[in-house]
């Protein structure tokens, strides 16, 4: 793929001004979670995507929100008054707000794989959250109905395209002291399994922040073209002090997220997986949850794998789904830098 | 062990008291601000004890607090609050008109862990430990609210080590930021390169654990020991710097994330973790700054003031 995206970016004069354009830093990720299904959907005139979870027997379902800047469709109805907080897709779009209609392309499709049914218990569920990807493009094609309905098409078990692919087609990181400081990111995937026990994690990075490894050492963004260096923000904040602005148009950045376990857990014990998941996202996206990140991250659970009665479900699936997360992070910088 | 300390700095319009009762040991941390703080919360535990955290949520019209009551004691330490409360209407004069009604949010820690009694700070250590303010410092180490908190006890309470409350203070661009954190995490302690620095220490061989890595290692399959389930991480970030209400919530959400780089795990179903954030409103924010540019740094800070509770060992 690099020696085709090298052969491309000579042969394309617009794609020297645009390199972010050809579909540079992606791959297959393969693993075995055989209750759900996952789509990628791309509109490459964008470029732009979305990724899609489909759970055919549904599942039950919670999300965190922490950005302050989030656009979702149907959290209200994962929050902890609801009565039904099951789903039978997610969706994770690019477009920021417009993308949300993506989700009715699935809704569509699965009305159409009911037979037309609109029964209450038939009505289905799609909640949604976005990335604003709309910088360094200067058009607004954005996933819509009919790109939702090809994620639908597009569904298959035990394998999803991460870097540069679907709802992370187009996404950035590291760009809190102005956008010339950004890296191309995209989407991560990462599944833990043990004996019958499973938890899977998907990311799509378009943080403000940078990303760190395991050991705190900045991978991706916040990159200095001059020296070819890549900084912490925070230490760079701190030891620059007045000297050092962020960039005021720096709007527009997102995290979004998926945890999917098989473990049976109450509807309290999934939303404290979310946010322990999310927060052990701080430890790879740094700074992470910024005014300008909408960071939402879902949690479903399908409930075929009852865990041993002398083990706290939540706290455990949640420090595991946690460990996946950082690990999906780091998969996405590392897919995108290929 | 953690060493007791007095950690000093330079933040007007701020008293800080701690009191203790050394037969529980048990204690509490009064943080009074003579003109008024503007607050936020964010709540992230499953298993938090809180008192006025509403007035602090953004469906209050009011978020003006007096002072910031932490305790050990669980539930039973809320009491603390209220000394607090009865000081601060003797400094008024007993005048109860609306606008003189003190706002005093408190949240607890469960310390009833590794002792047997179950003395608790009361009314009485409240007004003490307000008595006791001073401007510029702070007891860290095993002091006030953190006189008996234990860290690391995801394996069993035998697993844990002694922590404290801990401190760290900033100017940035003439801009304050202190943080206090009363650590009594059921996850380990790291430090900044991700090594465990307290927490976790197998009561056998004396090696400390990755929670994590443990998991992993036994296929996800641990064989917990007496298990230590209330536990609670509480932290106070205060800056002199005017902001809205939504950027000190802004502000918590992002240090309290940050947090999750030296505790691990974090925000588990038996943590009762709360995080107040506070502004004195004294000097207005320089061009250069922003309010995510203050969460960015509140969280190095508040990070820092969780791990001087174990510098001084």
């Amino acid at each position: 793929m690099k020696f085709f995206v090298l052969f491309f970016l000579g042969l394309s004069s617009i794609s020297l001004f645009f390199p972010s354009f050809s579909k540079a830093g992606h791959e297959v990720y393969h693993f075995d979670f055989n209750e759900f299904q996952v789509g990628t959907a791309e509109y490459a005139s964008g470029p732009t995507g979305v990724t899609l979870f489909y759970f055919p027997k549904g599942g039950m379902a919670a999300v965190d929100v922490r950005g302050g800047a989030a656009a979702t469709r149907e959290t209200e109805l994962l929050g902890s008054k609801s009565t039904f907080p099951a789903v039978d897709g997610i969706i994770l779009s690019g477009g920021s707000t417009y993308g949300l209609e993506a989700a009715s392309g699935v809704m569509s499709s699965i009305l159409a794989a009911r037979g037309g049914s609109v029964k209450f218990m038939d009505i289905p569920s799609v909640p949604s959250a976005v990335v604003y990807d709309f910088s360094g493009r200067t058009n607004s094609v954005y996933p819509d109905v009919e790109l939702g309905k090809r994620a639908f098409k597009a569904l298959r078990k035990n394998a999803v395209e991460i870097g540069a692919a679907g709802a992370g087609r187009f996404v950035t990181v590291g760009k809190y002291f102005g956008r010339e400081f950004g890296e191309n990111s995209g989407q991560g995937a990462f599944l833990y399994s043990s004996g019958n026990l499973r938890v899977f994690g998907l990311t799509v990075v378009n943080a403000m922040g940078a990303i760190n490894d395991f050991e705190g050492n900045v991978i991706l963004g916040n990159f200095d073209k001059k020296t070819k260096r890549r900084r912490s923000i925070p230490e760079q904040l701190m030891a620059a002090g007045k000297e050092a602005l962020s960039d005021p148009t720096g709007k527009g950045n997102t995290t979004i997220s998926i945890v999917i376990t098989n473990a049976k857990l109450q509807h309290n014990e999934l939303e404290r997986v979310a946010m322990m998941a999310h927060t052990a996202m701080g430890k790879m996206i740094e700074p992470f949850h910024s005014p300008s990140d909408g960071d939402t991250l879902f949690a479903v659970s399908t409930g075929s794998f009852i865990l041993p009665a002398n083990i706290d479900a939540a706290e455990h699936v949640g420090t595991l789904a946690g460990r996946v997360m950082q690990t999906a992070v780091l998969r996405a910088a590392l897919a995108a830098k290929k | 062990m953690t060493v007791r300390r007095t950690f000093k700095f330079d933040f007007p319009g701020l008293r800080i008291g701690t009191a203790e009762y050394p037969d529980g040991p048990t204690g509490c941390t009064v943080l009074h601000f003579p003109d008024g703080a503007l607050g936020a919360i964010d709540v992230r535990g499953g298993a938090a004890a809180t008192r006025e955290s509403t007035i602090l949520d953004h469906h209050s019209d009011n978020a003006w607090v007096d002072a910031i009551t932490l305790a050990g004691g669980s539930t039973y330490g809320l009491e603390a609050a209220s000394g607090v409360a009865a000081q601060i209407l003797a400094l008024r004069n007993g005048n109860t008109s609306f606008q003189n009604i003190p706002s005093v949010p408190a949240a607890v820690v469960y310390d009833f862990s590794i002792r047997r009694n179950p003395i608790y700070p009361d009314k009485a250590l409240g007004a003490r430990a307000f008595e006791a303010a001073v401007e510029n410092e702070i007891e860290i180490g095993p002091a006030g609210a953190g006189s008996a908190v234990r860290v690391g006890k995801y394996l069993g309470k035998e697993w844990g080590e002694a922590s404290g409350q801990g401190a760290a203070f900033v100017k940035v661009a003439g801009i304050r930021i202190l943080v206090v954190s009363v650590v009594n995490a059921l996850g380990n302690i790291l430090d900044r390169g991700g090594k465990i620095v307290s927490g976790s220490k197998d009561p056998s061989t004396g090696a400390r654990m990755s929670i994590a890595e443990a998991l992993l290692a036994r296929d996800g399959l641990p064989t917990p020991g007496e298990s230590a389930p209330k536990n609670t991480t509480l932290t106070v970030i205060i800056t002199d710097a005017k902001l809205g209400r939504e950027e000190l919530r802004r502000i918590g959400t992002m240090a309290h994330a940050a947090l999750g780089r030296v505790i691990e795990p974090f925000h588990t179903p038996f943590d009762g973790d709360v995080l107040f954030t506070l502004s004195t409103n004294r000097q207005k924010l320089p061009e250069s700054l922003t309010a995510m540019d203050l969460g960015t740094v509140a969280g190095q800070v508040a990070q820092d003031a969780v791990l001087s509770v174990f510098s001084g060992r």
